[in-house]
């Protein structure tokens, strides 16, 4: 009479029903009350086993790489400038571990030493945007609907560019440089920035409007700034992190195109263009620029999938 | 097809979910829906109904697991292939949901989507499909065939699009409808419309109805037999009239008290502070029960109330109950 | 109908107008503006002294209309635009339009050709990974899209042009040869190029239908379709997919703004004679007439294709069609904030729901 319903193969049709799950139901855990607030390092404890093994891997390997930046300079390595014109071209060996390039410079200090500019990008390229698109969103999200039309349509221009084909028309203004190529990628992200703050301020805005008409005016709207932007700043947060993700690459492009950093400073993307026109000669030397991009690239934006589990637990 | 043909049988009805750790959401569930009447099931969010419902159906995720016996005639439902499902559904039972407008295509026509169905169970000629169809729409008192058939779900109001809904489950030529909430999203008026419609077309057609619901006033206007549910299990079952009237079991009385009426303040249940899961031992209900007691500590099973077949409540104390409710409603006339 | 087209169009109109604002101002964001320039194109080629250089400049300052206030300029340069004069190259001193023209065609079969390839390959997996996600492969293909989206693109092609050119000599490296010396030696020179620059859009393709799918299969009135008994293929193909092609093609304008940065590199990589390759030389050689042109001429590429989009989505979607929703109301964008568009070559991720952050119904 009895039989196990096969349900392997069926496919879903529950539809997204909300059907019960034991995940939402946390047992209360000894030691905290009620299980929700915990203190200090028992809550770094708890983001790191909620977020999945992924992020945990991504977040590793950024904060490797960022230690490698910073310490770069008292890091036991090779001259990254040093030029053997002897040994140029070389695989792996003992003493280069990632061999040398066409000027017999040692690959692997320089992939320590290009960290710093990539990192360096992603920091410049996120602080522009945020500096102009947190404003413009704020300001669209709680101007009246004419001056939020103007800037979203403002937005939506600057939008739908080709990312790259608009930073190199500032770069044809301003000239190549690492600096200025981050800055023009960070205007071309801003608004990006901009529209995701006012869609999450809005809804926010129309609620507390109902009270603020009539009532307290504008120190009110400050209130509302200081409740609502922590809450918005979540979604912002998380969209830094594909950003930054997308900045180290859009950078390291420039790079090889040769907008970016300038030779003979170490650079992911400079070198890669450098060693792809050795292939024949070395291929090895092609590989290891664009595998460290991914995998630097990879981490932070695994990063960004951890933190928003994190944003949406809370 | 005659008057109370028994049309759905479960017996001992087992869920159980694959979310971690496993969430038992049923728990030996027995009911039987007979034509011609309408079994409401009531419960909490959380009770288990809904997904009563969709066992009946086959609409439980993948993975989840299912034991026990959900007899459509003669056909076995748990543990039947997916593609023989799929004959079933709509052709034999069908289940409308709460949400309304929503519960159709919005880039499709109407008509079509009406056509689409039954052409799915009935493949015949356009003149026999589009005959069934305008049959079904008379059904639900839609009169206007051509304008609807027509017409984009957006064009027509929540109540109409139920309607729809419930003529496309008549046109696959169901006989066993399971109504989950199918009220809740429209405006009181149009409930007390559709609530006619259930019962006007439970008559003409001899379906059997099971209706789902939290809303124990809702329920008690449209159902002959009334079963209340709580966390996975049946606490009581009898006619509706009577499980109304003079309730048997504490969780019963509980709900019926937040009914507000004209003769007593409005009460409300004593709050869940997080879920608890049921346990194996003891009453599952115990926690917020003004009756309980010592027995209570072990878990009572369903058992008939005063010596009438046609009434069983899962309570140690549900003589007491019963006879308490039965002096109160004695008073209030 | 014909109020939201023209809505639509006026919208695009306003658009282009600040993009051309933008994009004739940034010259003026230098300090010394235009005159700097002037200056570098006067010392191209023999060197002068310092005051026949001053002469020069004050020469080229006047017949480039330098003097002249700011908004006039503006004006001019707005006028010769519609008038279809991009100015004239600095380098080689050809019209900007002329060069363009003798360019455009490899960029078009490149874009075209990539445009095709993800949508060919794209739609039919990420439907599959959508429908299929509980099985492993599903999961899994879904994963290597999202690995697909890291991998930068130029070093993608720097491999394939490495592996399949220099390597196994399958396909040239480097080089093109035109459609006019046959079809053949074309697709030889260009099959590499178009897969290249095909491997982020079709990964962009596929998460962006798996998301679009996903919400689509969980919606009540699919439930409705399962409730009722529909088979399978019906439920997929009748009910769900005609709810996917709106996001598709609300997608399409987000492809070619990632395909034209992409081709940027791509271009430069195989050695293409076309647009991409124009503009990496006009910025190395500061020849601001043809920078500004091809920007401006990517800005109203990717502004037609949003209005096509969205007037082909007034025609289909039968809401926006008789009146009672707006094209933003429809819901067709949903989606674009998981799939991130093409690293380095698109327009970053565009979320246009309320709810920004959603939270995945279990």
């Amino acid at each position: 009479m009895s039989g196990m319903a096969a349900v392997g193969d069926a496919p879903d049709t529950s539809g997204g029903l909300d059907i019960p799950d034991a995940r939402r139901h946390r047992r209360a855990r000894p030691g905290s009350p009620d299980g929700s607030e915990e203190t200090g390092w028992r809550r770094w404890r708890s983001a790191w086993s909620s977020i999945s093994v992924a992020s945990r891997i991504g977040l590793v390997i950024t904060i490797v790489f960022v230690l490698a930046a910073i310490l770069a300079p008292v890091l036991p390595l090779q001259d990254p400038l040093a030029q053997r014109l002897n040994a140029t071209n070389g695989g792996p060996s003992l003493h280069h571990f990632f061999g040398t390039d066409y000027l017999g410079r040692d690959v692997f200090s320089r992939i320590v030493y290009g960290t710093r500019s990539s990192y360096e990008g992603v920091v410049v390229g996120l602080a522009v945007t945020m500096i102009i698109g947190i404003p413009w969103g704020l300001v669209a999200g709680f101007g009246g609907t004419v001056l939020d039309e103007v800037l979203m349509r403002a937005a939506d221009g600057l939008l739908s560019f080709p990312a790259i084909v608009l930073a190199l028309g500032f770069i044809s203004v301003l000239g190549p440089s690492l600096y200025h190529a981050m800055i023009a990628i960070g205007v071309v992200a801003a608004p990006a920035v901009a529209r995701l703050l006012r869609s999450t301020v809005l809804p926010i805005r129309r609620a507390e409007y109902v009270l603020v008409s009539g009532a307290l005016g504008a120190s009110r709207l400050r209130i509302v700034l200081r409740h609502v932007l922590p809450n918005a700043m979540g979604p912002v947060l998380v969209q830094g992190f594909s950003l930054g993700s997308i900045f180290l690459i859009v950078g390291a492009a420039l790079s090889f195109l040769g907008f970016g950093v300038q030779p003979p400073a170490p650079s992911w993307g400079a070198d890669l263009v450098n060693a792809y026109q050795y292939f024949v000669v070395n291929p090895f030397g092609t590989v290891v620029p664009g595998l460290i991009i991914t995998i630097a690239a990879w981490s932070i934006s695994a990063v960004g999938d951890g933190v928003r589990e994190l944003v949406l637990l809370n | 097809m005659h008057q109370g043909e028994t049309l759905l049988t479960v017996r001992d009805l087992r869920v159980e979910f694959p979310a971690r750790g496993g969430v038992t959401a049923l728990r030996g569930v027995s009911l039987a829906l007979q034509g011609g009447r309408t079994l409401g099931i009531a419960g909490e969010s959380g009770s288990g109904k809904t997904t009563a419902g969709l066992a009946a159906m086959g609409l439980l995720p993948p993975g989840t697991r299912v034991t026990g016996s959900i007899r459509l005639g003669e056909r076995e439902l748990v543990g039947l292939p997916e593609k023989e499902y799929r004959r079933v559904r709509g052709r034999q039972v069908a289940m409308i949901f709460q949400e309304t407008s929503t519960a159709l295509n919005p880039v499709l026509k109407v008509g079509d989507q009406l056509r689409m169905a039954t052409r799915a169970h009935f493949p015949g000629s356009k003149d026999d499909v589009r005959a069934r169809i305008v049959a079904a729409l008379e059904s639900v008192r839609l009169t206007d065939h051509t304008r609807v058939l027509r017409s984009y779900p957006h064009e027509l109001s929540g109540g109409m699009c139920q309607r729809i809904v419930i003529a496309m489950a008549l046109s696959c030529g169901s006989r066993v409808l399971l109504a989950d909430e199918p009220t809740t999203a429209l405006d009181v008026s149009v409930q007390e419309e559709i609530l006619a419609l259930l019962r006007t077309v439970v008559a003409e057609r001899q379906l059997a109805l099971m209706l789902i619901s939290h809303d124990l006033a809702f329920l008690a206007d449209l159902c002959d037999d009334l079963v209340v549910m709580y966390k996975g299990q049946i606490v009581e079952a009898g006619s509706a009239q009577s499980v109304i009237s003079s309730p048997a079991h504490p969780y019963t009385r509980a709900l019926l008290e937040c009914i507000p009426s004209l003769h007593s303040r409005r009460g409300t249940l004593p709050e869940l502070r997080e879920y608890e899961a049921p346990s194996a031992q003891g009453c599952g209900y115990r926690h917020r029960c003004p009756w309980r007691a010592d027995p209570c500590l072990e878990a009572p099973a369903l058992a008939a109330v005063a010596a009438s077949a046609e009434r069983s409540a899962r309570c140690w104390r549900s003589a007491e109950v019963l006879r308490q409710s039965v002096t109160e409603s004695e008073s209030v006339v | 109908m014909l109020t939201t087209i023209a809505k639509r169009l006026l919208t695009s109109v306003i658009t282009l107008l600040v993009c051309s604002v933008l994009i004739f101002g940034y010259r003026y964001l230098i300090p010394g503006g235009p005159a700097a320039d002037i200056t570098n194109l006067a010392e191209l080629g023999t060197s002068m002294t310092k005051a026949q250089a001053a002469r020069q400049v004050q020469a080229l300052s006047v017949r480039f209309g330098l003097k002249k206030p700011i908004y006039v300029q503006y004006w001019n340069w707005l006028d010769g635009v519609f008038h279809g004069h991009l100015g004239t190259s600095f380098f080689s001193q050809a019209p900007v339009t002329t060069v363009i023209g003798q360019r455009m065609a490899p960029s078009f079969e490149l874009i075209i050709g990539a445009l095709l390839v993800s949508l060919l390959v794209g739609v039919p997996l990420g439907m599959y990974t959508a429908i299929r996600r509980d099985r492993a492969i599903g999961r899994t293909l879904l994963a290597i899209s999202g690995l697909q989206i890291s991998v930068p693109d130029f070093w993608l092609a720097t491999i394939n042009a490495a592996v399949f050119g220099l390597a196994l000599h399958w396909f040239p490296a480097v080089g093109y040869q035109p459609l006019s010396a046959g079809l053949g030696p074309n697709l030889h020179t260009m099959i590499l190029p178009i897969l290249t620059l095909s491997i982020v859009p079709t990964a962009f393709v596929i998460r962006h239908l798996n998301n679009s799918m996903t919400q689509v299969l969980r919606s009540p009135y699919v439930r409705t379709c399962w409730a009722m008994g529909l088979p399978s293929r019906q439920v997929y193909f009748n009910c769900a997919l005609r709810n996917a092609v709106g996001p598709i093609i609300t997608l399409i304008p987000l492809l070619v703004a990632s395909l034209l940065g992409g081709t940027v590199l791509v271009e430069y990589i195989f050695n293409i004679p076309g647009l991409g390759t124009a503009i990496v030389t006009a910025v190395e050689n500061q020849d601001y007439p043809m920078t500004q042109g091809l920007v401006l001429l990517a800005g109203v590429i990717v502004a037609v294709f949003n209005l096509l989009a969205d007037l082909t989505i007034s025609v289909i979607d039968p809401r926006v069609r008789k009146g009672s929703a707006r094209i933003s109301d429809v819901g067709w964008r949903f989606g674009a904030r998981r799939a991130q568009p093409a690293i380095g070559l698109a327009a970053v991720a565009e979320v246009r729901e309320p709810a920004a952050v959603r939270e995945d119904v279990v």
